[in-house]
C-alpha cells in the first residue's frame, strides 16, 4: 500500500470541497434544490455494504452465507447507478437544467470516489479495533 | 486423423466445438465484481423506466392544437406491471439454493420418487420455472405495452414510443441482471457443478 501523508489528507479535503461545491452550485445556481438528493444518495451508499458486512457469520463457521454480503454489493451498485441517473432524469424531463444535472453528478462522482481513496489509504487505523 | 485432431482436444476431451471460448478470469473478486455489475444493470433498467415516468408526468402539450391536445397518452399502472412482474420473477429465481435444483441429480431417482429429496428438487424447479416465467412474462407484456398502447394508436409525431421502449430496455435489463447474479452466484463452486440450463 502506498504510504498516503499529510499531502495526500489536503489533496482530498480539496476534491471533497470541489464536489461539493460542485453539488451546491447545481442546486444554487437554479435556486432548485433537487440535485441534492444526488448527494444523499451518494452519501448513502456506503451503507448497504458496512450493514451486511456486519450481518455475515464467521468466514470458517458453519452458518457461513455469502448472502447478506453479496445483497450488500447489490444494493450499494443500485444506490451508485441510482446517484448518476438520477440527475440526468430530472434534467432529461426538464425540471432541472441540463447543466445542474452534470454538475451534480460530476459533483457526486469525485465525493463518493474521494471518500472510497480515503477509506482505502486510511484503512488500515479503522481496522484496529 | 486422430493425430491431428488430438492437440485440439487436449485441453478438454469433452469439447465439441472447435473454437472454444476464451477464459475471461476476472481475478479472486470476480464473484464479487459480477455482483456489483448485476446491481448497477438492475438499478439502469428501473431508471430507464423511471425516467420513462417522469418524463410523462412533465410531458408539455403537443405543438399542434389537433384532436391530441394536451398530452394523448401518459404512463399509467399498466406500464409499471411488467417492471414488477421481472423484478419479482428475479427475486424468486435468485432466492432459490441453487443447491437444491441438482440435490437427486446423481442417483437418477428424480422426478417423483416419492422420497423427501426428490420432493425438495421437484419444488425448486417449480419455483425456478415460476421465476423465469415471471421474467419472461414481463418482457412479452412490455412489448404488448409498447405495441398496443405506443405504436398502434396513431399518435402525432409516434408520440410516447420512446417510453415504451423504454419499458421494453428495463425488462431486458432486469432479465441480463439476473443472469448475471445466476452466473455469479454459480462462480464460486466451478469445479462442484456446471449448471446447463
Amino acid at each position: 500500500m502506498v504510504q498516503a501523508g499529510l499531502k495526500t489528507i489536503i489533496l482530498l479535503s480539496f476534491v471533497l470541497a470541489i464536489s461539493f461545491l460542485l453539488v451546491i452550485l447545481s442546486c444554487a445556481l437554479w435556486s432548485n434544490w433537487l440535485p441534492l438528493f444526488t448527494a444523499l444518495i451518494f452519501a448513502l451508499a456506503p451503507l448497504p455494504n458496512f450493514i451486511c458486512s456486519r450481518c455475515v457469520g464467521d468466514d470458517f463457521s458453519a452458518e457461513y452465507s455469502s448472502g447478506p454480503v453479496d445483497f450488500g454489493h447489490f444494493v450499494t451498485s443500485m444506490f451508485l447507478v441510482s446517484g448518476v441517473a438520477l440527475p440526468f432524469v430530472l434534467a432529461h424531463s426538464g425540471v432541472i437544467a441540463e447543466m445542474a444535472g452534470w454538475m451534480s453528478a460530476i459533483g457526486g462522482i469525485v465525493g463518493y470516489a474521494t471518500i472510497i481513496t480515503y477509506s482505502h489509504f486510511f484503512a488500515i487505523q479503522i481496522q484496529d479495533y | 486423423m486422430s493425430t491431428a485432431s488430438r492437440p485440439l482436444r487436449r485441453t478438454d476431451p469433452r469439447r465439441v466445438c472447435l473454437i472454444s471460448l476464451p477464459k475471461v478470469s476476472l481475478g479472486p473478486r470476480k464473484r464479487e465484481f459480477l455482483v456489483y455489475f448485476s446491481g448497477a444493470l438492475f438499478a439502469i433498467g428501473w431508471w430507464f423506466f423511471l425516467d420513462a415516468a417522469i418524463s410523462s408526468a412533465h410531458a408539455t402539450p403537443l405543438d399542434d392544437p389537433g384532436a391530441y391536445d394536451p398530452v394523448p397518452v401518459h404512463v399509467t399502472f399498466s406500464d409499471w406491471t411488467p417492471g414488477i412482474c421481472s423484478t419479482l420473477g428475479m427475486i424468486i429465481v435468485n432466492l432459490i439454493d441453487k443447491q437444491q435444483l441438482l440435490s437427486d441429480d446423481g442417483d437418477g431417482a428424480s422426478w417423483g420418487e416419492g422420497s423427501w429429496g426428490g420432493g425438495v428438487a421437484w419444488r425448486a424447479r417449480l419455483f425456478l420455472f415460476l421465476g423465469f416465467a415471471l421474467m419472461a412474462g414481463g418482457m412479452a407484456g412490455s412489448v404488448t405495452v409498447l405495441v398496443i398502447k405506443y405504436v398502434l394508436p396513431p399518435y402525432p409525431g409516434s408520440f410516447g414510443v420512446e417510453w415504451g421502449v423504454a419499458n421494453v430496455i428495463q425488462s431486458i435489463t432486469i432479465m441480463l441482471s439476473a443472469i448475471v447474479l445466476w452466473v455469479a452466484q454459480s462462480a464460486e463452486s466451478d469445479y462442484e457443478y456446471n449448471l446447463t440450463l
